[in-house]
Protein backbone atom coordinates (compact mmCIF):
# COMPACT_ATOMS: atom_id res chain seq x y z
CA UNK A 1 0.00 0.00 0.00
CA UNK A 2 1.35 3.39 -0.99
CA UNK A 3 1.06 6.84 0.57
CA UNK A 4 -1.82 9.12 -0.43
CA UNK A 5 0.28 11.24 -2.78
CA UNK A 6 0.92 8.24 -4.98
CA UNK A 7 -2.30 6.27 -4.51
CA UNK A 8 -3.08 4.45 -7.73
CA UNK A 9 -6.60 4.50 -9.10
CA UNK A 10 -7.67 2.35 -12.02
CA UNK A 11 -10.54 3.97 -13.97
CA UNK A 12 -12.51 1.46 -16.05
CA UNK A 13 -15.02 2.96 -18.48
CA UNK A 14 -15.64 2.41 -22.19
CA UNK A 15 -16.63 6.07 -22.62
CA UNK A 16 -13.56 8.14 -23.48
CA UNK A 17 -15.01 11.50 -22.25
CA UNK A 18 -15.70 9.98 -18.81
CA UNK A 19 -12.17 8.56 -18.54
CA UNK A 20 -10.75 11.85 -19.73
CA UNK A 21 -12.39 14.05 -17.09
CA UNK A 22 -11.93 11.45 -14.32
CA UNK A 23 -8.22 11.30 -15.11
CA UNK A 24 -7.91 15.09 -14.80
CA UNK A 25 -10.14 15.30 -11.70
CA UNK A 26 -8.45 12.47 -9.82
CA UNK A 27 -4.95 13.56 -10.88
CA UNK A 28 -5.58 17.09 -9.62
CA UNK A 29 -6.58 15.52 -6.27
CA UNK A 30 -3.20 13.81 -6.06
CA UNK A 31 -4.01 10.33 -7.35
CA UNK A 32 -2.01 8.43 -9.93
CA UNK A 33 -4.61 7.42 -12.55
CA UNK A 34 -4.55 4.39 -14.86
CA UNK A 35 -7.18 3.70 -17.49
CA UNK A 36 -8.87 0.59 -18.89
CA UNK A 37 -11.43 0.57 -21.71
CA UNK A 38 -12.59 -3.05 -21.67
CA UNK A 39 -13.29 -5.65 -19.00
CA UNK A 40 -10.35 -7.72 -20.22
CA UNK A 41 -8.01 -4.77 -19.89
CA UNK A 42 -9.47 -4.02 -16.43
CA UNK A 43 -8.76 -7.57 -15.24
CA UNK A 44 -5.21 -7.44 -16.61
CA UNK A 45 -4.47 -4.04 -15.05
CA UNK A 46 -6.07 -4.99 -11.71
CA UNK A 47 -3.09 -7.37 -11.45
CA UNK A 48 -0.31 -5.53 -13.31
CA UNK A 49 -0.93 -1.99 -12.01
CA UNK A 50 -1.64 -2.96 -8.36
CA UNK A 51 -4.29 -0.24 -7.97
CA UNK A 52 -5.23 1.02 -4.48
CA UNK A 53 -8.82 1.44 -5.71
CA UNK A 54 -10.81 0.77 -8.87
CA UNK A 55 -13.54 3.02 -10.30
CA UNK A 56 -15.63 0.72 -12.46
CA UNK A 57 -18.43 1.26 -14.98
CA UNK A 58 -20.88 -1.66 -15.15
CA UNK A 59 -21.77 -1.42 -18.85
CA UNK A 60 -18.60 -2.55 -20.57
CA UNK A 61 -18.66 -3.88 -24.12
CA UNK A 62 -17.02 -7.26 -23.61
CA UNK A 63 -18.26 -8.37 -20.15
CA UNK A 64 -20.82 -7.16 -17.64
CA UNK A 65 -19.32 -5.18 -14.76
CA UNK A 66 -20.78 -7.59 -12.17
CA UNK A 67 -18.64 -10.38 -13.61
CA UNK A 68 -15.62 -8.06 -13.59
CA UNK A 69 -16.14 -7.50 -9.83
CA UNK A 70 -16.47 -11.25 -9.21
CA UNK A 71 -13.29 -11.95 -11.19
CA UNK A 72 -11.30 -9.28 -9.34
CA UNK A 73 -12.58 -10.55 -5.98
CA UNK A 74 -11.10 -13.99 -6.73
CA UNK A 75 -7.62 -12.58 -6.16
CA UNK A 76 -7.89 -9.11 -4.63
CA UNK A 77 -9.55 -7.07 -1.89
CA UNK A 78 -8.88 -3.81 -3.72
CA UNK A 79 -11.74 -1.35 -3.04
CA UNK A 80 -14.11 -1.05 -6.01
CA UNK A 81 -16.39 1.97 -6.47
CA UNK A 82 -19.05 1.54 -9.14
CA UNK A 83 -19.95 4.44 -11.43
CA UNK A 84 -22.98 3.49 -13.47
CA UNK A 85 -26.08 4.87 -15.18
CA UNK A 86 -28.03 1.90 -13.81
CA UNK A 87 -30.08 3.27 -10.95
CA UNK A 88 -32.29 0.31 -10.06
CA UNK A 89 -31.98 -0.92 -6.48
CA UNK A 90 -31.55 -4.47 -7.83
CA UNK A 91 -28.50 -3.42 -9.88
CA UNK A 92 -26.92 -1.75 -6.83
CA UNK A 93 -27.57 -4.82 -4.65
CA UNK A 94 -26.09 -7.15 -7.30
CA UNK A 95 -22.93 -5.05 -7.54
CA UNK A 96 -22.50 -4.71 -3.77
CA UNK A 97 -23.23 -8.39 -3.17
CA UNK A 98 -20.69 -9.30 -5.86
CA UNK A 99 -18.08 -7.44 -3.81
CA UNK A 100 -18.19 -3.77 -4.81
CA UNK A 101 -17.51 -1.34 -1.96
CA UNK A 102 -19.64 1.55 -3.10
CA UNK A 103 -22.00 2.64 -5.85
CA UNK A 104 -22.55 6.03 -7.46
CA UNK A 105 -25.08 6.75 -10.19
CA UNK A 106 -24.10 8.85 -13.22
CA UNK A 107 -24.24 11.82 -13.34
CA UNK A 108 -22.52 12.18 -9.97
CA UNK A 109 -20.86 14.90 -7.93
CA UNK A 110 -17.05 14.95 -8.15
CA UNK A 111 -16.84 15.77 -4.45
CA UNK A 112 -18.96 12.75 -3.59
CA UNK A 113 -16.78 10.46 -5.70
CA UNK A 114 -13.64 11.82 -4.05
CA UNK A 115 -15.18 11.41 -0.57
CA UNK A 116 -16.21 7.82 -1.28
CA UNK A 117 -12.76 7.03 -2.67
CA UNK A 118 -11.12 8.52 0.43
CA UNK A 119 -13.41 6.40 2.62
CA UNK A 120 -12.75 3.09 0.88
CA UNK A 121 -9.01 3.68 0.70
CA UNK A 122 -8.81 4.78 4.36
CA UNK A 123 -10.66 1.65 5.42
CA UNK A 124 -8.18 -0.51 3.60
CA UNK A 125 -5.20 1.42 5.03
CA UNK A 126 -6.51 1.22 8.61
CA UNK A 127 -7.65 -2.41 8.52
CA UNK A 128 -4.32 -3.90 9.57
CA UNK A 129 -3.20 -1.41 12.17
CA UNK A 130 -6.11 0.11 14.10
CA UNK A 131 -7.71 -1.78 16.93
CA UNK A 132 -9.74 1.20 18.14
CA UNK A 133 -11.84 2.67 15.35
CA UNK A 134 -13.47 6.06 15.91
CA UNK A 135 -16.12 7.76 13.80
CA UNK A 136 -17.03 11.15 15.24
CA UNK A 137 -17.60 10.63 18.96
CA UNK A 138 -18.28 6.92 18.51
CA UNK A 139 -15.30 4.63 19.27
CA UNK A 140 -15.22 0.85 18.98
CA UNK A 141 -12.33 -1.07 20.57
CA UNK A 142 -12.26 -4.26 18.54
CA UNK A 143 -9.88 -6.16 20.86
CA UNK A 144 -11.71 -5.30 24.10
CA UNK A 145 -15.21 -5.51 22.61
CA UNK A 146 -16.09 -2.13 24.07
CA UNK A 147 -18.01 0.81 22.62
CA UNK A 148 -17.96 4.40 23.84
CA UNK A 149 -19.81 7.57 22.89
CA UNK A 150 -18.22 10.81 24.16
CA UNK A 151 -15.93 8.51 26.18
CA UNK A 152 -18.96 7.05 28.00
CA UNK A 153 -19.28 3.28 27.81
CA UNK A 154 -22.32 1.96 25.93
CA UNK A 155 -23.81 -1.42 26.86
CA UNK A 156 -24.71 -3.46 23.80
CA UNK A 157 -26.09 -6.97 23.39
CA UNK A 158 -23.71 -9.39 21.60
CA UNK A 159 -25.74 -9.12 18.34
CA UNK A 160 -25.86 -5.33 18.51
CA UNK A 161 -22.10 -5.28 19.06
CA UNK A 162 -21.47 -7.67 16.14
CA UNK A 163 -23.53 -5.53 13.78
CA UNK A 164 -21.85 -2.31 14.94
CA UNK A 165 -18.41 -3.91 14.60
CA UNK A 166 -19.26 -5.05 11.07
CA UNK A 167 -20.44 -1.55 10.15
CA UNK A 168 -17.43 0.13 11.77
CA UNK A 169 -14.93 -2.15 10.03
CA UNK A 170 -16.63 -1.18 6.77
CA UNK A 171 -17.32 2.45 7.61
CA UNK A 172 -18.37 4.43 4.55
CA UNK A 173 -19.24 1.27 2.66
CA UNK A 174 -22.81 0.22 1.94
CA UNK A 175 -23.54 -3.21 3.41
CA UNK A 176 -26.54 -4.90 1.83
CA UNK A 177 -29.16 -6.66 3.96
CA UNK A 178 -27.91 -9.95 2.49
CA UNK A 179 -24.32 -9.25 3.51
CA UNK A 180 -25.27 -8.32 7.10
CA UNK A 181 -27.66 -11.26 7.54
CA UNK A 182 -25.07 -13.68 6.18
CA UNK A 183 -22.32 -12.35 8.46
CA UNK A 184 -24.35 -12.03 11.67
CA UNK A 185 -26.94 -14.82 11.55
CA UNK A 186 -25.69 -16.90 8.59
CA UNK A 187 -29.17 -16.62 7.08
CA UNK A 188 -30.54 -15.32 3.77
CA UNK A 189 -33.17 -12.60 3.34
CA UNK A 190 -35.76 -15.29 2.60
CA UNK A 191 -35.57 -16.63 6.17
CA UNK A 192 -38.89 -15.64 7.69
CA UNK A 193 -38.76 -12.67 10.06
CA UNK A 194 -34.99 -12.21 9.77
CA UNK A 195 -35.21 -8.84 8.00
CA UNK A 196 -37.57 -7.61 10.72
CA UNK A 197 -35.11 -8.79 13.36
CA UNK A 198 -32.33 -6.84 11.63
CA UNK A 199 -34.45 -3.67 11.56
CA UNK A 200 -35.31 -4.03 15.26
CA UNK A 201 -31.66 -4.60 16.18
CA UNK A 202 -30.56 -1.56 14.13
CA UNK A 203 -33.30 0.50 15.80
CA UNK A 204 -32.10 -0.61 19.29
CA UNK A 205 -28.50 0.12 18.31
CA UNK A 206 -29.47 3.59 17.13
CA UNK A 207 -31.32 4.30 20.37
CA UNK A 208 -28.05 3.55 22.22
CA UNK A 209 -25.50 5.39 20.06
CA UNK A 210 -27.35 8.10 18.11
CA UNK A 211 -27.83 11.55 19.67
CA UNK A 212 -31.27 11.57 18.01
CA UNK A 213 -32.33 8.03 16.95
CA UNK A 214 -35.10 9.43 14.70
CA UNK A 215 -32.53 11.30 12.62
CA UNK A 216 -29.54 8.98 12.68
CA UNK A 217 -26.11 10.42 11.91
CA UNK A 218 -23.98 7.30 12.41
CA UNK A 219 -25.94 4.35 11.02
CA UNK A 220 -27.43 5.59 7.75
CA UNK A 221 -30.14 3.71 5.86
CA UNK A 222 -29.64 3.04 2.14
CA UNK A 223 -33.31 2.61 1.15
CA UNK A 224 -34.09 -0.86 -0.14
CA UNK A 225 -30.41 -1.85 -0.07
CA UNK A 226 -28.98 -1.93 3.46
CA UNK A 227 -26.99 0.25 5.88
CA UNK A 228 -23.83 2.31 5.91
CA UNK A 229 -21.85 3.67 8.84
CA UNK A 230 -20.97 7.30 8.25
CA UNK A 231 -17.30 7.60 7.37
CA UNK A 232 -14.97 10.04 9.12
CA UNK A 233 -14.51 12.82 6.59
CA UNK B 1 -58.33 2.51 -33.06
CA UNK B 2 -60.37 -0.33 -34.61
CA UNK B 3 -58.47 -3.59 -35.03
CA UNK B 4 -57.83 -4.66 -38.61
CA UNK B 5 -59.85 -7.74 -39.51
CA UNK B 6 -57.69 -10.69 -40.56
CA UNK B 7 -59.23 -13.56 -42.50
CA UNK B 8 -56.26 -15.93 -42.15
CA UNK B 9 -57.04 -17.19 -38.58
CA UNK B 10 -60.60 -18.08 -39.68
CA UNK B 11 -59.31 -20.03 -42.69
CA UNK B 12 -56.88 -21.91 -40.41
CA UNK B 13 -59.79 -22.53 -38.02
CA UNK B 14 -61.91 -24.10 -40.81
CA UNK B 15 -58.90 -26.16 -41.92
CA UNK B 16 -58.31 -27.44 -38.41
CA UNK B 17 -61.99 -28.41 -38.01
CA UNK B 18 -61.75 -30.23 -41.34
CA UNK B 19 -58.66 -32.21 -40.23
CA UNK B 20 -60.26 -32.97 -36.83
CA UNK B 21 -63.42 -34.21 -38.54
CA UNK B 22 -61.45 -36.49 -40.91
CA UNK B 23 -59.64 -37.87 -37.87
CA UNK B 24 -63.01 -38.31 -36.11
CA UNK B 25 -64.37 -40.21 -39.14
CA UNK B 26 -61.39 -42.58 -38.96
CA UNK B 27 -61.74 -43.40 -35.29
CA UNK B 28 -65.50 -42.99 -34.72
CA UNK B 29 -66.04 -46.78 -34.73
CA UNK B 30 -63.62 -47.32 -31.87
CA UNK B 31 -64.43 -44.20 -29.78
CA UNK B 32 -67.59 -42.91 -28.16
CA UNK B 33 -68.87 -39.71 -29.85
CA UNK B 34 -68.63 -37.86 -26.51
CA UNK B 35 -64.89 -38.65 -26.44
CA UNK B 36 -64.47 -37.41 -30.01
CA UNK B 37 -65.61 -33.99 -28.77
CA UNK B 38 -62.30 -33.68 -26.91
CA UNK B 39 -60.37 -33.47 -30.20
CA UNK B 40 -62.43 -30.45 -31.19
CA UNK B 41 -61.62 -28.90 -27.81
CA UNK B 42 -57.90 -29.19 -28.61
CA UNK B 43 -58.57 -27.29 -31.84
CA UNK B 44 -60.41 -24.55 -29.91
CA UNK B 45 -57.56 -24.19 -27.37
CA UNK B 46 -54.94 -24.05 -30.16
CA UNK B 47 -56.83 -21.37 -32.10
CA UNK B 48 -57.51 -19.36 -28.89
CA UNK B 49 -53.82 -19.33 -27.88
CA UNK B 50 -52.57 -18.61 -31.39
CA UNK B 51 -55.17 -16.14 -32.70
CA UNK B 52 -57.31 -14.92 -29.81
CA UNK B 53 -60.94 -14.81 -28.85
CA UNK B 54 -62.85 -14.15 -32.13
CA UNK B 55 -61.43 -17.03 -34.18
CA UNK B 56 -61.69 -19.33 -31.12
CA UNK B 57 -65.42 -18.67 -30.67
CA UNK B 58 -65.98 -19.30 -34.39
CA UNK B 59 -63.99 -22.55 -33.99
CA UNK B 60 -66.24 -23.58 -31.05
CA UNK B 61 -69.42 -23.04 -33.11
CA UNK B 62 -67.98 -24.79 -36.19
CA UNK B 63 -66.86 -27.69 -33.97
CA UNK B 64 -70.41 -28.25 -32.67
CA UNK B 65 -71.84 -28.09 -36.20
CA UNK B 66 -69.18 -30.43 -37.71
CA UNK B 67 -69.44 -32.85 -34.79
CA UNK B 68 -73.22 -33.02 -35.13
CA UNK B 69 -73.22 -33.22 -38.95
CA UNK B 70 -70.51 -35.85 -39.42
CA UNK B 71 -70.05 -37.78 -36.20
CA UNK B 72 -73.47 -37.96 -34.49
CA UNK B 73 -76.21 -40.29 -35.69
CA UNK B 74 -78.16 -39.61 -37.97
CA UNK B 75 -75.09 -38.67 -40.07
CA UNK B 76 -74.97 -35.84 -42.63
CA UNK B 77 -77.89 -33.98 -41.01
CA UNK B 78 -77.97 -31.39 -38.23
CA UNK B 79 -80.66 -33.40 -36.40
CA UNK B 80 -79.87 -35.58 -33.38
CA UNK B 81 -81.14 -39.09 -32.67
CA UNK B 82 -80.50 -38.89 -28.97
CA UNK B 83 -81.58 -35.79 -27.03
CA UNK B 84 -78.66 -36.13 -24.61
CA UNK B 85 -76.39 -34.79 -27.40
CA UNK B 86 -78.14 -31.44 -27.07
CA UNK B 87 -76.59 -31.18 -23.56
CA UNK B 88 -73.20 -32.27 -24.98
CA UNK B 89 -73.42 -29.50 -27.60
CA UNK B 90 -74.42 -26.85 -25.08
CA UNK B 91 -71.71 -27.96 -22.61
CA UNK B 92 -69.10 -27.98 -25.42
CA UNK B 93 -70.14 -24.55 -26.58
CA UNK B 94 -69.91 -23.12 -23.05
CA UNK B 95 -66.54 -24.79 -22.36
CA UNK B 96 -65.27 -23.71 -25.79
CA UNK B 97 -66.27 -20.07 -25.25
CA UNK B 98 -64.85 -19.97 -21.70
CA UNK B 99 -61.58 -21.54 -22.91
CA UNK B 100 -61.48 -19.01 -25.78
CA UNK B 101 -61.88 -16.08 -23.41
CA UNK B 102 -59.34 -17.38 -20.87
CA UNK B 103 -56.74 -18.36 -23.47
CA UNK B 104 -57.05 -15.06 -25.31
CA UNK B 105 -56.68 -13.18 -22.01
CA UNK B 106 -53.44 -15.07 -21.31
CA UNK B 107 -52.31 -14.23 -24.83
CA UNK B 108 -53.02 -10.52 -24.28
CA UNK B 109 -51.11 -10.60 -20.98
CA UNK B 110 -48.10 -12.21 -22.67
CA UNK B 111 -48.15 -9.57 -25.42
CA UNK B 112 -48.49 -6.80 -22.81
CA UNK B 113 -45.56 -8.18 -20.81
CA UNK B 114 -43.40 -8.34 -23.95
CA UNK B 115 -44.34 -4.73 -24.78
CA UNK B 116 -43.49 -3.60 -21.24
CA UNK B 117 -40.16 -5.41 -21.43
CA UNK B 118 -39.37 -3.73 -24.75
CA UNK B 119 -40.37 -0.31 -23.42
CA UNK B 120 -38.21 -0.80 -20.34
CA UNK B 121 -35.21 -1.86 -22.48
CA UNK B 122 -35.82 1.20 -24.64
CA UNK B 123 -35.97 3.53 -21.64
CA UNK B 124 -32.77 2.02 -20.22
CA UNK B 125 -31.03 2.54 -23.52
CA UNK B 126 -32.17 6.18 -23.81
CA UNK B 127 -31.41 6.80 -20.14
CA UNK B 128 -27.86 5.46 -20.64
CA UNK B 129 -27.26 7.67 -23.66
CA UNK B 130 -28.60 10.76 -21.89
CA UNK B 131 -26.85 10.25 -18.56
CA UNK B 132 -23.39 9.34 -19.84
CA UNK B 133 -22.72 12.63 -21.67
CA UNK B 134 -24.40 14.52 -18.82
CA UNK B 135 -21.99 12.89 -16.36
CA UNK B 136 -19.02 13.98 -18.49
CA UNK B 137 -20.33 17.53 -18.85
CA UNK B 138 -21.16 18.06 -15.15
CA UNK B 139 -17.94 16.34 -14.07
CA UNK B 140 -15.73 18.37 -16.42
CA UNK B 141 -17.39 21.67 -15.52
CA UNK B 142 -17.23 20.95 -11.78
CA UNK B 143 -13.52 20.19 -12.05
CA UNK B 144 -13.01 23.44 -13.98
CA UNK B 145 -14.84 25.38 -11.27
CA UNK B 146 -13.37 23.61 -8.22
CA UNK B 147 -9.78 22.99 -9.32
CA UNK B 148 -9.13 25.97 -11.60
CA UNK B 149 -6.08 26.96 -9.54
CA UNK B 150 -4.29 23.64 -10.11
CA UNK B 151 -5.21 23.14 -13.78
CA UNK B 152 -2.98 24.46 -16.54
CA UNK B 153 -4.58 26.04 -19.60
CA UNK B 154 -4.11 22.96 -21.82
CA UNK B 155 -5.92 20.75 -19.28
CA UNK B 156 -8.69 23.32 -18.85
CA UNK B 157 -9.13 23.44 -22.62
CA UNK B 158 -9.26 19.63 -22.74
CA UNK B 159 -12.11 19.68 -20.20
CA UNK B 160 -13.95 22.38 -22.17
CA UNK B 161 -13.63 20.43 -25.45
CA UNK B 162 -14.77 17.32 -23.61
CA UNK B 163 -17.91 19.16 -22.44
CA UNK B 164 -18.54 20.63 -25.90
CA UNK B 165 -18.20 17.23 -27.58
CA UNK B 166 -20.59 15.65 -25.11
CA UNK B 167 -23.08 18.53 -25.44
CA UNK B 168 -23.03 17.97 -29.23
CA UNK B 169 -23.59 14.27 -28.64
CA UNK B 170 -26.63 15.08 -26.47
CA UNK B 171 -27.89 17.44 -29.18
CA UNK B 172 -27.58 14.68 -31.82
CA UNK B 173 -29.40 12.24 -29.57
CA UNK B 174 -32.26 14.62 -28.81
CA UNK B 175 -32.69 15.62 -32.47
CA UNK B 176 -32.64 11.94 -33.51
CA UNK B 177 -35.32 11.15 -30.94
CA UNK B 178 -37.41 14.10 -32.15
CA UNK B 179 -37.02 13.06 -35.81
CA UNK B 180 -38.04 9.52 -34.95
CA UNK B 181 -41.09 10.74 -33.01
CA UNK B 182 -42.10 12.97 -35.94
CA UNK B 183 -41.63 10.09 -38.38
CA UNK B 184 -43.78 7.76 -36.30
CA UNK B 185 -46.50 10.38 -35.96
CA UNK B 186 -46.42 10.88 -39.75
CA UNK B 187 -45.43 14.50 -39.15
CA UNK B 188 -42.24 14.44 -41.21
CA UNK B 189 -42.77 17.26 -43.72
CA UNK B 190 -40.39 17.21 -46.66
CA UNK B 191 -39.63 20.29 -48.66
CA UNK B 192 -38.17 18.78 -51.84
CA UNK B 193 -36.44 21.03 -54.35
CA UNK B 194 -34.10 20.16 -57.24
CA UNK B 195 -30.63 19.91 -55.67
CA UNK B 196 -27.12 19.11 -56.78
CA UNK B 197 -26.03 15.89 -55.08
CA UNK B 198 -22.51 17.28 -54.93
CA UNK B 199 -23.76 20.25 -52.83
CA UNK B 200 -25.48 18.04 -50.25
CA UNK B 201 -22.47 15.76 -49.91
CA UNK B 202 -20.16 18.78 -49.70
CA UNK B 203 -22.28 20.34 -46.92
CA UNK B 204 -22.34 17.01 -45.04
CA UNK B 205 -18.55 16.69 -45.24
CA UNK B 206 -18.19 20.26 -44.01
CA UNK B 207 -20.37 19.43 -40.98
CA UNK B 208 -18.27 16.35 -40.25
CA UNK B 209 -14.89 18.02 -40.86
CA UNK B 210 -13.70 17.60 -37.24
CA UNK B 211 -14.47 13.89 -37.30
CA UNK B 212 -12.99 13.44 -40.79
CA UNK B 213 -9.69 15.09 -39.90
CA UNK B 214 -7.10 13.71 -42.32
CA UNK B 215 -9.24 10.75 -43.46
CA UNK B 216 -9.38 10.20 -47.20
CA UNK B 217 -12.86 10.61 -48.73
CA UNK B 218 -13.09 9.82 -52.47
CA UNK B 219 -16.08 11.30 -54.30
CA UNK B 220 -17.05 10.00 -57.71
CA UNK B 221 -20.01 11.94 -59.17
CA UNK B 222 -20.10 12.52 -62.96
CA UNK B 223 -19.95 16.18 -64.01
CA UNK B 224 -23.22 15.94 -65.97
CA UNK B 225 -25.08 14.36 -63.04
CA UNK B 226 -28.70 15.62 -63.06
CA UNK B 227 -30.30 17.58 -60.23
CA UNK B 228 -32.46 15.44 -57.95
CA UNK B 229 -35.62 16.49 -56.14
CA UNK B 230 -34.67 16.25 -52.45
CA UNK B 231 -35.18 17.94 -49.10
CA UNK B 232 -31.71 19.42 -48.63
CA UNK B 233 -31.56 19.38 -44.81
CA UNK B 234 -33.08 15.89 -44.37
CA UNK B 235 -30.86 14.38 -47.06
CA UNK B 236 -27.88 16.07 -45.42
CA UNK B 237 -28.85 14.26 -42.24
CA UNK B 238 -28.83 10.95 -44.16
CA UNK B 239 -25.36 11.55 -45.63
CA UNK B 240 -23.98 12.80 -42.30
CA UNK B 241 -25.26 9.65 -40.58
CA UNK B 242 -23.90 7.29 -43.23
CA UNK B 243 -20.50 8.99 -43.55
CA UNK B 244 -20.21 9.27 -39.74
CA UNK B 245 -20.94 5.53 -39.45
CA UNK B 246 -18.35 4.74 -42.12
CA UNK B 247 -15.80 6.84 -40.19
CA UNK B 248 -16.65 5.19 -36.85
CA UNK B 249 -16.64 1.63 -38.12
CA UNK B 250 -13.44 1.61 -40.20
CA UNK B 251 -9.72 2.04 -39.40
CA UNK B 252 -8.24 5.55 -39.57
CA UNK B 253 -5.91 4.74 -42.47
CA UNK B 254 -8.63 3.47 -44.83
CA UNK B 255 -10.55 5.64 -47.33
CA UNK B 256 -14.30 6.10 -47.69
CA UNK B 257 -15.70 6.06 -51.22
CA UNK B 258 -18.86 7.89 -52.28
CA UNK B 259 -20.07 7.11 -55.78
CA UNK B 260 -23.21 8.15 -57.68
CA UNK B 261 -24.53 6.61 -60.90
CA UNK B 262 -27.73 6.64 -62.96
CA UNK B 263 -29.40 3.27 -63.25
CA UNK B 264 -32.38 3.45 -65.65
CA UNK B 265 -34.84 5.92 -64.04
CA UNK B 266 -33.10 5.97 -60.63
CA UNK B 267 -30.10 7.49 -58.96
CA UNK B 268 -27.83 5.08 -57.12
CA UNK B 269 -25.55 6.48 -54.42
CA UNK B 270 -23.04 4.19 -52.71
CA UNK B 271 -21.12 4.92 -49.50
CA UNK B 272 -18.40 2.34 -49.10
CA UNK B 273 -15.95 1.80 -46.25
CA UNK B 274 -13.13 -0.67 -45.67
CA UNK B 275 -14.00 -1.37 -42.06
CA UNK B 276 -15.26 -4.26 -39.95
CA UNK B 277 -18.25 -5.07 -42.17
CA UNK B 278 -21.62 -6.19 -40.83
CA UNK B 279 -22.50 -9.70 -39.63
CA UNK B 280 -25.27 -11.55 -41.49
CA UNK B 281 -27.49 -11.34 -38.38
CA UNK B 282 -26.89 -7.59 -38.02
CA UNK B 283 -27.61 -7.02 -41.74
CA UNK B 284 -31.18 -8.28 -41.17
CA UNK B 285 -31.88 -5.72 -38.42
CA UNK B 286 -29.50 -2.88 -39.18
CA UNK B 287 -32.29 -0.45 -40.13
CA UNK B 288 -34.48 -1.40 -37.12
CA UNK B 289 -35.09 1.18 -34.42
CA UNK B 290 -32.67 1.01 -31.46
CA UNK B 291 -30.78 -1.91 -33.00
CA UNK B 292 -27.04 -1.91 -32.33
CA UNK B 293 -24.56 -4.33 -33.80
CA UNK B 294 -23.50 -6.68 -30.99
CA UNK B 295 -19.73 -6.50 -31.46
CA UNK B 296 -19.75 -2.69 -31.74
CA UNK B 297 -21.47 -1.87 -28.45
CA UNK B 298 -18.40 0.06 -27.28
CA UNK B 299 -18.89 2.61 -30.06
CA UNK B 300 -21.30 5.32 -28.90
CA UNK B 301 -24.77 5.58 -30.39
CA UNK B 302 -28.33 4.70 -29.60
CA UNK B 303 -29.25 2.80 -32.76
CA UNK B 304 -31.55 5.39 -34.32
CA UNK B 305 -29.36 6.85 -37.07
CA UNK B 306 -29.95 4.21 -39.73
CA UNK B 307 -33.66 3.85 -39.05
CA UNK B 308 -34.00 7.62 -39.45
CA UNK B 309 -32.05 7.41 -42.73
CA UNK B 310 -34.44 4.71 -43.91
CA UNK B 311 -37.47 6.82 -42.95
CA UNK B 312 -36.13 9.87 -44.81
CA UNK B 313 -35.16 7.91 -47.93
CA UNK B 314 -38.55 6.16 -48.04
CA UNK B 315 -40.29 9.52 -47.64
CA UNK B 316 -38.43 10.52 -50.83
CA UNK B 317 -39.84 7.44 -52.57
CA UNK B 318 -36.48 5.67 -52.55
CA UNK B 319 -34.87 2.81 -50.69
CA UNK B 320 -31.71 2.13 -48.71
CA UNK B 321 -29.90 -1.18 -48.38
CA UNK B 322 -26.66 -2.44 -46.88
CA UNK B 323 -24.29 -5.17 -48.00
CA UNK B 324 -20.84 -6.46 -47.17
CA UNK B 325 -18.11 -5.82 -49.72
CA UNK B 326 -16.31 -8.71 -51.35
CA UNK B 327 -13.15 -7.52 -49.64
CA UNK B 328 -13.25 -5.47 -46.45
CA UNK B 329 -16.06 -3.33 -45.07
CA UNK B 330 -19.64 -2.55 -45.98
CA UNK B 331 -21.50 -0.47 -48.56
CA UNK B 332 -24.73 1.44 -47.99
CA UNK B 333 -26.72 1.95 -51.17
CA UNK B 334 -29.35 4.65 -51.61
CA UNK B 335 -31.67 4.49 -54.59
CA UNK B 336 -33.78 7.54 -55.38
CA UNK B 337 -36.27 7.96 -58.24
CA UNK B 338 -35.38 10.48 -60.96
CA UNK B 339 -39.02 10.93 -61.98
CA UNK B 340 -39.79 13.77 -59.52
CA UNK B 341 -36.94 15.84 -60.85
Amino acid sequence: MTEKSTLRILVVDDEKPIRQFLKITLSSSGYNVFEAVTAREALEKSVSVHPDAIVLDLGLGDMDGINVIKNIRKHSKVPIVILSVRENVSDKISALDAGADDYLTKPFSNQELLARLRAVVRRLLSQDKEQIICVGKLCVDVTRHSVTINSNKVDLTPTEYDILKLLVLNSGKVLTHTQILRQIWNKSENFEGILHLLRVTISNLRSKIEPNPDRPTYILTEPGIGYRLRSED
Amino acid sequence: MAKKFKICPYIISVGLIFVTTIFGELVKRSLEPTNLVMFYLFAVVFIAIRFGQGPAIVTSILSVLAFDFFLVHPYLTLGVGDLQYIFTFIAFLIVGIVVSILASKIREQVIQRQTEKLQSALLNSISHDLRTPLASITGSLTTLLDDSSVLNSATSKELLYNSLGEANRLNDLVSNLLDMTKMEAGALKLNPKPCELRDIIGASLEQLKDKIGSRNINIDIPNDFPEISMDFSFMMKVFCNLIDNALKYSPLDTPIDIKATIVRDSVKIEIKDQGFGVSQEDLKHIFDKFYRAEKLKNITGIGLGLSICKGIIEAHGGEITAKNNTGLGATFIITLPLKNT
